[in-house]
């Protein structure tokens, strides 16, 4: 068996990825070559007659005195800690929930699992409607309440509303992968556990949890990096705004270049934030590896 | 345990099973059935607090969005985009995975394999420039080349990477039975693999398709008229003279429900497509 797959000679393998790689290339490594080159030069759009200049590293110094920047990459990263912490608790509880075997389990496992596959635009326009200050269905309610908390684009709520909004959006997901973690574990250390007279809570502390500590790390992982570089949702909720509330990575990389067409300075932004995820990458794919 | 437990107690731990998760399904549900709602409303109705619950359903936002405001084209340009992409991304993605699977001994670097999945997690921002800049210099801005082609970008990981963990799952007898027969390994590839593989496909197809279709910011920078799809142009509703509620409502349903039919197909194996096969 091995001799016959050695037959093959090197050359004839290479035709297997040619589709692949020459998409690839052309769709994705000339791209991110084009934002490299960009990175290193004075660009403006809206001056098409000036040239543009090589000025070597001018944009990444800028950027790592921007405040502007640290502004956004701060509110990144509270957005994605408090936002997926939280989607990883509330989904652990979840998945434990639904792990029970009980009745109707099935049913609840799997209409549990639709706002995942909703289009984020989408929740953006379900959230903008719900969370508006004057009719939205949430802050009606909440004033009924008596709780006179302030909802939608304002400058305190901002933020929290957009956090509320992934939680609702992408709970499901951490909720899944565990779940799917919980229901392969296998059955003799429970058991033993039981027989040695374990309490509940040294069960879930002590065997539970270390086993599936797996799933939630790559529930976590690629959470991490898809909250990251969250848009769209944002984009219709909040704009970045009101001022700089929610003004997110990405958002900030998209406004420098396509608001200021500032594109010199908007490339060294994206690969700056490139190199961030492919760092997280790198951590996931060798945690798969030694899987 | 439960066995020597009277009844009520048994009871009482359904109940406080069954209740948090009723709970927890109302908050999940009911964003989607009141955006569902709200496209049935009228534009009284939608403003209306407390919110009626009985009201007089019309579809008139369904028909002002997609005949009136002729949203039925950006409905074409989306399922023309997101199955062209699927369609391209099947047929060059699945049988790379095959090389990746079968032929380890010449690809032996993982690395190359890791690089795939590089372009499936970058921010889409990073190529939100060179793709405005390119498909303008190639003269295929706004068109529906230039977005099936920058949609690949992010399938074909999906699908490279998915396939290989199916093609890794066929037994070795099988091929090799066939390869001692003389068949070549194209034609083990297309007609043993391949079918064997049919649920690998099903998942990466739909999840090639649920990215395209669900796609926002690529397609709001590189399109503007003809390629334009459903989200980039549900924004179109955001007027200065106000926003246009329930058409915007009409829209986000179309765009909402064929996924959520499409996902329950693949159910069995989402958790492997979601997480790239780390988790099975």
């Amino acid at each position: 068996m091995k001799k016959k797959s050695s037959n093959i000679k090197k050359t004839r393998v290479w035709i297997w990825l040619i589709p692949s790689f020459s998409l690839l290339i052309f769709v994705g490594v000339i791209p991110f070559f084009i934002v490299l080159s960009l990175s290193f030069m004075d660009y403006f759009m809206l001056y098409p007659n000036i040239p543009r200049v090589f000025v070597g590293l001018k944009n990444f110094k800028y950027l790592v005195f921007d405040p502007w920047m640290f502004t956004s990459l701060a509110i990144s990263f509270i957005f994605t800690g408090v936002a997926v912490s939280l989607e990883l608790l509330i989904g652990l509880g979840l998945a434990l929930l639904l792990s029970r075997p009980v009745k109707g389990i099935t049913i609840y496992r799997t209409l549990i699992l639709a706002p995942m596959v909703i289009a984020p635009l989408v929740v953006g326009l379900i959230w903008m409607q719900m969370l508006n200050p004057e009719f939205g269905i949430i802050t009606y309610f909440l004033h009924k309440l008596g709780l006179f908390i302030e909802t939608g684009p304002t400058i305190s709520a901002a933020l929290p509303s957009v956090i509320i909004m992934d939680i609702w959006h992408w709970t499901p997901f951490t909720t899944l992968i565990i779940l799917a973690g919980i229901l392969s574990l296998p059955k003799e250390p429970f058991e033993a556990a039981l027989i040695d007279g374990a309490s509940k809570w040294q069960v879930f502390r002590h065997i539970t949890v270390p086993l599936i500590r797996y799933p939630i790390l790559v529930a976590f992982l690629l959470r991490f990096m898809e909250a990251f570089k969250i848009f769209d949702e944002i984009w219709l909720l909040t704009g970045g705004g009101p001022g700089d509330a929610t003004r997110v990575a990405s958002i900030h990389a998209y406004k420098i270049s396509f608001y200021r067409w500032d594109l010199g300075y908007g490339s060294a932004i994206c690969i700056f934030l490139e190199y961030i995820v492919i760092i997280l990458c790198v951590i996931f794919y060798n945690l798969l590896r030694r899987k | 345990m439960s066995q020597t437990s009277p009844k009520s107690k048994i009871m009482l731990k359904k109940i406080s099973i069954y209740i948090p998760l009723t709970i927890v399904l109302f908050i999940t549900l009911f964003p989607i059935i009141w955006l569902s709602l709200m496209s049935l409303k009228t534009r009284v109705d939608i403003f209306t607090l407390p919110p009626p619950l009985f009201f007089k359903i019309t579809l008139d936002n369904y028909i002002s969005a997609f005949i009136e405001k002729g949203y039925f084209k950006y409905l074409i340009n989306s399922l023309i985009v997101a199955l062209s992409t699927t369609v391209l991304a099947i047929a060059a993605g699945s049988i790379t995975a095959y090389a990746f699977s079968k032929f380890k001994g010449f690809l032996a670097d993982n690395h190359l394999f890791f690089w795939i999945l590089t372009f499936r997690m970058s921010p889409e921002v990073i190529f939100i420039i060179p793709y405005y800049l390119l498909w303008t210099i190639l003269g295929l801005y706004d068109t529906h080349l230039s977005l099936i082609l920058s949609h690949t970008t992010f399938t074909l990981p999906i699908v490279i990477w998915l396939m290989k963990g199916f093609f890794d799952d066929i037994p070795k007898d099988v091929e090799e039975a066939a390869l001692l027969d003389g068949c070549s390994w194209f034609s083990v590839f297309r007609r043993i693999s391949l079918p064997l593989a049919t649920p690998g496909l099903m998942t990466s197809a739909i999840l090639s398709f649920l990215f395209s279709w669900n796609e926002f910011f690529i397609a709001m920078v590189i399109t503007r008229i003809n390629a334009k799809t459903l989200p980039a142009a549900i924004t179109g509703f955001i007027t200065t003279r106000g926003i246009l509620w329930g058409e915007m409502a009409a829209v986000g349903v179309v765009v909402m429900i064929p996924v959520l039919i499409l996902i329950f197909l693949i159910q069995k194996y989402l958790v492997r497509g979601l997480t790239f096969g780390a988790v099975q």
